[in-house]
């Protein structure tokens, strides 16, 4: 069955991005932002490429979360432990996807601890929950590049990890599942890496991580 | 700066009126920094009646009826059941899906039903407040439900699965009393009304259903009554009529 998606943060780069591509795959999408001009942008631009897309803007984010089966934080690092703190008592027992990556300002590095990751953090604030690491490692503009990425996802509880593995299938994108939720710590520091190879080489943020198993 | 932890209560309530405004409009109207915007979603917690805070105690008291429970068992069921929302006409279940959660209704309504060949709507169970609903066979044995389920009005749920109710099983084992004795206040009622269906005129049953449930005969449209009973809407407009001429 179609599931019932909030995304907290949907008039960002990144949550507009994966709002647009759930949409496409049929889901019932809440759009949530502090601003919600941002959100009406949104909201238009998805309804501009997607006419039927079942989409819709709450006012809040308690109320969506509520509804939700699955909740996507898409806002920054600094802001993910009161946003969880106020979804807090209406997520027990759903999908919480950890897209955050906790970069510094100028991108240079993690502002977690070694031994731990946003993802992580993410799951102490909300114990009841099913935190699953996924599409950290995916520039908001290679959604719609369909360029069969791989998307990294990485989580504790088996359903949850196959429920969001399938979302990733959807997104036209391949599921690579890298381990436990603590996996987290690696899958955030890779985009880091990413991060740096771009500016590195004087391109505007895209690009992904593609495995080539050698075939014998 | 806006020192709103250090707002007096008469202040408070002076500002209610330009909270609701802003977060019970159809868009939020300001963008505000991030401290003061999760301020002011606080505030607005505490002066907008329709919160969460609530949302346990009719299963609490429920659950009261049939076994006592501490503040500690509370507190554990808090952690396994699953809050949600529909909308009206929003599905719970569809036919051909495996039933992955028994439902228990704090608001709004639910029914189940199944439909037939010929594309018509059996209704087998109301499910308004205080009560329970799934598709029990597909919940105890994973096979594909039968029946569809969803929401005649907007509706607020709590859900658990087999393995939380396995789980609530294991850590409180009155539980499984409580759950035993739903299941036999269900099976006596099945039987009642199998019993009724097949021995009852039309009438006797419309009139038992107004006896027994007469909130639902007022909230629910005529005709899922008369899907619910197996008999046609047009008899209960005859019975209805006839009612009102004797009275
Ligand atoms: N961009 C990327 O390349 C990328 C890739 C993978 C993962 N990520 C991760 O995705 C997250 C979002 O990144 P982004 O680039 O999309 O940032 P962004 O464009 O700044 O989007 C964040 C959005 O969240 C909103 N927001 C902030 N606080 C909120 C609250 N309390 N409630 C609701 N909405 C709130 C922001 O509104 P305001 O602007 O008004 O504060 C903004 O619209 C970050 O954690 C990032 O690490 C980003």
């Amino acid at each position: 069955m179609k599931k019932t998606i909030a995304v907290i943060g949907a008039g960002g780069a990144m949550g507009s991005a994966l709002s647009q591509s759930l949409a496409a795959s049929g889901h019932h999408i809440l759009l949530m932002d502090k601003d919600s001009e941002k959100c009406h942008k949104t909201y238009d631009a998805i309804f501009s490429e997607l006419p039927n897309a079942n989409i819709e803007i709450l006012n809040c984010i308690h109320e969506g979360s509520w509804e939700a089966d699955v909740i996507i934080p898409a806002v920054a690092y600094e802001v993910q432990e009161e946003v969880a703190d106020y979804i807090k008592d209406v997520v027990t027992g759903k999908i919480v996807i950890s897209i955050i990556n906790p970069l510094n300002e100028d991108k240079s590095k993690l502002l977690t601890s070694p031994f731990s990751s946003a993802a992580e953090e993410l799951q102490k604030y909300l114990p009841y929950s099913k935190v699953v690491k996924a599409f950290n490692t995916i520039f908001p503009s290679d959604f719609k590049n369909q360029m069969n990425a791989d998307c990294f996802l990485a989580g504790d509880d088996e359903i949850a990890v196959a429920t969001v593995s399938a979302l990733i299938k959807e997104s036209g994108m391949v599921p690579q599942l890298a381990g436990n939720l603590s996996t987290s710590r690696t899958l955030e520091s890779m985009m880091l890496i990413l991060i740096q190879l771009c500016r590195r080489n004087n391109t505007p943020e895209s690009g992904c991580f593609k495995i080539h198993f050698s075939k014998s | 700066m806006l020192g709103i932890e250090s707002y007096s209560h008469k202040s408070l309530i002076i500002n209610k009126k330009i909270l609701s405004k802003i977060f019970l409009g159809n868009h939020q109207i300001i963008n505000l920094e991030n401290k003061v915007f999760f301020a002011f979603l606080r505030l607005r917690e505490v002066y907008l009646p329709d919160n969460s805070f609530t949302m346990f105690d009719l299963l609490f008291e429920n659950i009261e009826r049939k076994i006592e429970i501490t503040e500690e068992d509370k507190a554990f069921c808090k952690t396994l059941f699953i809050p949600k929302k529909l909308r009206k006409k929003q599905y719970l279940l569809q036919a051909g899906d495996i039933s992955e959660y028994v439902a228990f209704v704090t608001k709004g309504l639910l029914r189940s039903y199944s439909v037939d060949d010929k594309g018509e709507e059996h209704i087998i169970q109301f499910a308004p407040e205080d009560w329970w609903i799934t598709d029990m066979n597909s919940f105890l044995t994973c096979e594909e439900a039968i029946y569809n389920i969803d929401a005649l009005e907007d509706t607020e749920i709590l859900l658990l699965d087999k393995q939380s109710q396995d789980k609530l099983f294991e850590h409180i084992p009155k539980f499984e009393r409580y759950f035993r004795l739903l299941i036999q206040g269900s099976f006596v009622a099945m039987h009642k009304r199998l019993l009724s269906t097949i021995t009852n005129t039309a009438e006797e049953k419309y009139m038992r259903m107004l006896k027994t449930y007469p909130d639902l005969v007022q909230r629910v449209p005529q005709h899922m009554i008369a899907s619910f009973l197996g008999i046609k809407p047009e008899t209960i407009s005859r019975i209805r009529k006839k009612q009102a001429s004797s009275s």
